[in-house]
């Protein structure tokens, strides 16, 4: 089994096991039963309840998919806007390239985290002032890579010689110049991924990002910091989660990565 | 004869207006093949470039390049592009960088059909094959990527590609580099294949067993002057220009003696 294929599967089996806890009986994850907080884990539930009786696992595997979908987004969101505007530094050299350059620059000296606690601070707070920063913060990276590539894709002898062999400009781009971006442009937004959702748990310990009765992954361990003594799975099961997806998207970065390079490490 | 191709009084500058290539003109009738033979360094690449119109910009091409009634150096980018692949070709060096490395061998030769032609699908693959076949591609590489394939079979793909455009002017740059002799002999059986197609070649090489071998035209290039134009048998059967005949005793089979120094510096003496 390649590396990429291990990651893909971490995240499915992740995934998949989120589904059936959110199946399961009891699989509230809002539902409280004050009698029965802290539980360690029993028939009714398997991976225990949190300090107010909720299900633990139900929170878990519906604080996973929130964190999926909003790292999903932020990794696309910030993909789009990376690929555009390289392509557009790419092909129009001159001002808009330089003006571009120069935005880039002053956006990569921003960090994330703190733009998204100043964010939500200025508006109500929620899961979208988190895509918001991490989007803004995310797409200098593409930006580079895609306008670096494409100038030297552009150069290539292939891409010339297919130019005045006289091929139309849209079966230029999609078959001899895009496809030479996806392998490096995939590795990036794979590991890109895995870093997203690191971002998105920290700001949720921080108490930003999803509002609190539903589930995530970050905030439930920070709601579970005082309990860690009496109930430590409160702590461990969620950073469990965020640790495996973590770890399942760089080795699918990584085993992409291999791929391409024949198996060198970068 | 019809000239399809005339290059009159070219001179190309680089940015300090160092003169890189001087009052070069020759002329090609159609349907038959033009050698622009020259060592590396003498600017016949850079011929090349100007004809395609894919000249690096830091350069200035002067002089008049009279190609089906226009002269290609007062040409629009957008009217040049015109020309390309239906009435232009250039088959590139290095077989392996001017392929594209994500696609198959059959896949790019029948992009040539499709988009060029305006061929249907079907018809494009037949014609592949077919053109594929009659170059000796072996049938178990179709599906392969050119990165698999070895550097006869890449040239060979190369080749095919010309073949397959409908273009009538062909520009070969180097398609005798970095093949060895038997390879050497295919490749010339195929150039007179293209020939007999009725397309009319530039061929740009410092290999002159091509011309010794395929009938043409033949232009000796030397520190981007023309020293030396005319039949090829005419030239290198009885060579008048000093450097045509040192290049000719530095062919193997004359002993391989290398061009003296000291010729070279008297034709920079009064060359230059």
């Amino acid at each position: 089994m390649t590396r990429k294929q291990k990651g893909a599967i971490l995240i499915l089996i992740v995934l998949i096991l989120g589904l059936v806890f959110l199946f399961l009986r009891n699989s509230n994850p809002f539902a409280q039963n004050l009698l029965h907080t802290l539980e360690s884990s029993s028939k009714s539930h398997i991976l225990g309840t949190d300090h107010l009786g909720r299900d633990l696992g139900a929170r878990i595997a519906k604080g996973a998919f929130n964190s999926i979908l909003l790292s999903a987004i932020c990794v696309l969101g910030s993909l789009f806007i990376g690929l555009s505007l390289g392509s557009l530094a790419a092909y129009k050299k001159s001002n808009i390239e330089k003006g571009l350059l120069i935005f880039t620059d002053i956006v990569m000296a921003f960090p994330g985290i703190v733009l998204a606690i100043v964010l939500s601070a200025l508006t109500q707070g929620g899961p979208c002032a988190v895509v918001i920063a991490l989007i803004f913060t995310g797409w200098p990276q593409y930006f580079r890579m895609v306008r670096n590539l494409l100038k030297g894709i552009l150069g290539s002898p292939y891409v010339e010689a297919a130019q005045i062999a006289g091929f139309p400009t849209p079966i230029l781009l999609g078959k001899y110049v895009f496809p030479k971006l996806v392998p490096t442009i995939g590795v990036m937004a794979a590991l890109a991924w895995g870093k997203t959702i690191l971002e998105i748990s920290s700001l949720g310990f921080l108490g930003i990002g999803m509002a609190p009765p539903e589930p995530e992954l970050g905030a439930m361990i920070s709601e579970g910091m005082s309990y860690m003594r009496t109930a430590p799975q409160v702590v461990f099961l969620p950073g469990t989660v965020i640790f495996l997806f973590v770890f399942a998207f760089l080795l699918l970065g990584d085993g992409k990565n291999r791929n391409c390079t024949g198996g060198y490490h970068i | 004869m019809i000239s399809s191709l005339s290059v009159q009084h070219l001179f190309i500058l680089d940015e300090k207006k160092k003169p890189l290539v001087q009052n070069v003109s020759f002329s090609i009738s159609s349907k038959s093949v033009f050698f622009l033979i020259g060592e590396t360094g003498s600017g016949k690449s850079l011929i090349a470039q100007t004809i395609a119109g894919t000249l690096p910009k830091r350069l200035t091409a002067k002089g008049k390049i009279f190609f089906e009634k226009q002269n290609l150096l007062l040409l629009k980018d957008s009217e040049r592009q015109k020309l390309w692949g239906k009435s232009l070709f250039l088959m590139p060096q290095e077989p392996f960088s001017a392929l594209n490395p994500l696609l198959s061998v059959f896949h790019q030769v029948r992009e040539i059909f499709e988009y060029t032609k305006g061929m249907k699908r079907n018809q494009a693959n037949e014609s592949t094959k077919d053109i594929l076949s009659i170059l000796g591609i072996p049938y178990q590489v179709f599906k392969e990527k050119p990165h698999k394939l070895s550097g006869g079979i890449a040239q060979r793909v190369l080749l095919a590609m010309a073949l397959a455009s409908p273009a009538k002017f062909i520009l070969l740059d180097e398609p005798t580099k970095g093949l060895d002799s038997s390879r050497k002999k295919d490749a010339i059986l195929l150039i007179k294949e293209i020939l007999n197609n009725g397309k009319t070649l530039l061929c740009i090489t410092h290999d002159l067993s091509l011309p010794l071998a395929i009938e043409g035209n033949i232009g000796i290039l030397f520190r981007g002057i023309l020293v030396e134009e005319g039949k090829s048998k005419d030239i290198l059967g009885s060579p008048t220009h000093p450097y045509t005949q040192g290049l000719l005793d530095a062919l193997p089979e004359r002993g391989l003696h290398p061009i003296p120094e000291e010729l070279l510096e008297k034709l920079e003496r009064t060359w230059l």
